[in-house]
């Protein structure tokens, strides 16, 4: 948090400069935080975001989690039964994608969203580990997958403004994002095109026992295989002897 | 992991229930369960394996201390799933390059539930009735014919705990036979595996359940131990919330089962079993609400 009150003061700072600075189209941005921990309890955590705003503009703020391979399945009809009938990888759409803009995407833009905030030219670029037969429908199958999970999102008017110079946002990161570092893209949009942009990387790493946990079953899996076992038996017997002395009968 | 702790100690406890009573892993049930609660498919199956091992323990303890299991016959039939396993992996990796394999397992597991349970339900239903009070054990089943064309195989072993004589070759192939099935569909194979013991192997149920709690015991640890060498994926964390659960709930189901007749418990079983197999068959049957889904399944 502490982190979170000396960038505000250097955004008041970057305020204060000589109106020859300012007149340069520019955003600042920071985070409340440059590192998410995730520790045992674990249940997701707030990300606070703010910064400048060039004179006239409004905010759109996107938050990407960089793609992994994610599997699907496409069921059909065989004979009387419904069945997976195609099984792809997809391996190019983020893992994570939140966009909050200050006023609705379509008044931000009247021209047309630009590719880099539109999800359906996402998912046109789609790309597959094996080809397959209708990839717009998996594409879109996995937005509203993603949707449904809460990973994919699109919140109009979210931002919050102050005189029209300064922005700020908190942006609720699930705990069903995977670890890796989440890329905050801050744009600053002014009769439909973006003027000015600046980006902040926030880490989501594990730590503690789950990091140790993880670093184990990565790099020495025979070890964690047993450890694995051992735990499950031990605990299988506690309880038994547990029980038999508990119960006197 | 994000999970509900309480949510997590319950399904665990419920499962470890079901496992105590009827000698079975409960992973057919665990395994889609902790999808729905937001497991990704490859953990939630990996994981499962690791708390069966616990609550198996737990179970088996149990039963080992009342006299229930016999370890030859589990050892037997595990080293038969051992085999049934390695095969049924080549097997899956066959079908799936000749295609359309998944209907096919599906096609096959539905009625292969279908039979047993409803095999099962029948003959419990019949030991059940009141009219016929002593003439059958409470126990067990009568022979079935099958069992009696099985006695003139070879290489005949007795089973003293068990109190039963078979031939070796029973146990390893229904051992093998589990093994594959547990590979093609991903489960434990328990409730396979204890009506195969009682009617054609002719074991008392009360037996089946500890032994077949003792067989599940040991391939749980080798399934547990090879997806931690090979896929990474076992989540012990959440393995241990899953079998604080179900070690206490295995123990209730142990209690449960010693008072029920052996008839009973097999009645209970059928109706899981037809459950099951009706799940299996409304989800083949019915539209999905959304045609595209993430992939599930064993890698």
């Amino acid at each position: 948090m502490r982190r979170g009150i000396v960038a505000f003061l250097l955004v008041g700072h970057v305020l204060a400069a000589p109106p020859g600075a300012a007149a340069r189209e520019e955003v600042v941005s920071d985070t409340s935080t440059d590192e998410i921990d995730i520790k045992l309890k674990y249940h997701g955590q707030d990300v606070l975001v703010f910064g400048t705003i060039p004179e006239g503009a409004g905010i759109v703020v996107k938050v990407s989690a960089p793609p992994r391979p994610e599997s699907l399945a496409r069921k059909g009809r065989v004979g009387p039964f419904w069945m997976t009938v195609e099984k792809a990888t997809v391996e190019n759409l983020p893992a994570l994608y939140l966009l909050h803009t200050q006023r609705p995407l379509a008044e931000m833009f009247p021209r047309g969203v630009p590719r880099e905030l539109d999800l359906a030219s996402m998912v046109e670029m789609a790309k597959f580990d094996s080809t397959v037969g209708d990839a717009r429908a998996l594409g879109e199958g996995f937005v509203r997958l993603k949707e449904r999970e809460g990973l994919y999102v699109l919140h109009e008017g979210s931002v919050e403004t102050k005189k029209g110079k300064v922005f700020k946002l908190a942006v609720p990161i699930s705990s069903k994002v995977p670890p890796g570092d989440l890329l905050f893209e801050i744009l600053a949009v002014r009769n439909g095109r973006i003027v000015a942009r600046d980006r902040d990387i926030v880490r989501i790493e594990k730590v503690g026992v789950e990091r140790w946990l993880t670093d184990l079953a990565f790099g020495h899996p025979p070890l964690y295989g047993l450890l694995a076992v051992g735990v499950a038996l031990l605990s299988g017997f506690g309880v038994s002897l547990l029980f038999r002395e508990g119960g006197a009968h | 992991m994000s999970v509900n702790l309480l949510l997590v100690l319950g399904l665990g406890g419920g499962v470890g229930f079901l496992s105590g009573l009827f000698g079975v892993g409960g992973g057919f049930l665990l395994t889609p369960l902790l999808m729905m609660v937001g497991i990704t498919p490859a953990v939630a199956a990996a994981t499962d394996a690791n708390q069966i091992v616990a609550a198996s323990t737990s179970g088996a303890y149990a039963h080992y201390k009342n006299g229930n299991v016999d370890i030859k016959m589990g050892i037997v039939l595990f080293a038969g799933s051992l085999a049934g396993g390695a095969v049924g992996v080549k097997l899956v990796k066959i079908l799936l390059a000749a295609g359309n394999a998944e209907f096919w397992i599906k096609v096959c597991f539905v009625v292969f539930l279908g039979g047993i349970g409803a095999f099962m339900m029948i003959e419990s239903l019949r030991a059940l009735r009141p009219r016929a009070p002593g003439t059958a054990k409470a126990g067990s089943p009568k022979p079935t014919a099958s069992r009696t064309r099985m006695a003139g195989w070879p290489l005949r072993t007795s089973f003293a705990t068990s109190g039963v004589e078979t031939s070796l070759l029973l146990p390893v192939l229904l051992g093998f036979l589990v093994g594959l099935l547990a590979a093609l569909m991903g489960v434990g194979g328990g409730f396979i595996m204890v009506p195969a013991l009682v009617y054609l192997v002719g074991m008392r149920m009360i037996m089946v359940v500890g032994t077949g709690l003792f067989q599940i015991l040991l391939t749980t640890i080798y399934v547990t131990f090879l997806q931690a060498l090979m896929n990474h994926n076992v989540d012990v964390i959440l393995a241990v919330l899953l079998l604080l659960g179900s070690t206490v709930g295995a123990q209730f189901g142990v209690r449960m089962g010693r008072r029920l007749k052996g008839a009973q418990l097999r009645f209970l079983l059928a109706g899981l079993v037809l459950l099951v197999m009706g799940k299996m068959l409304f989800d083949l049957l019915v539209q999905p609400a959304d045609l595209i889904q993430f992939a599930g399944g064993h890698s």
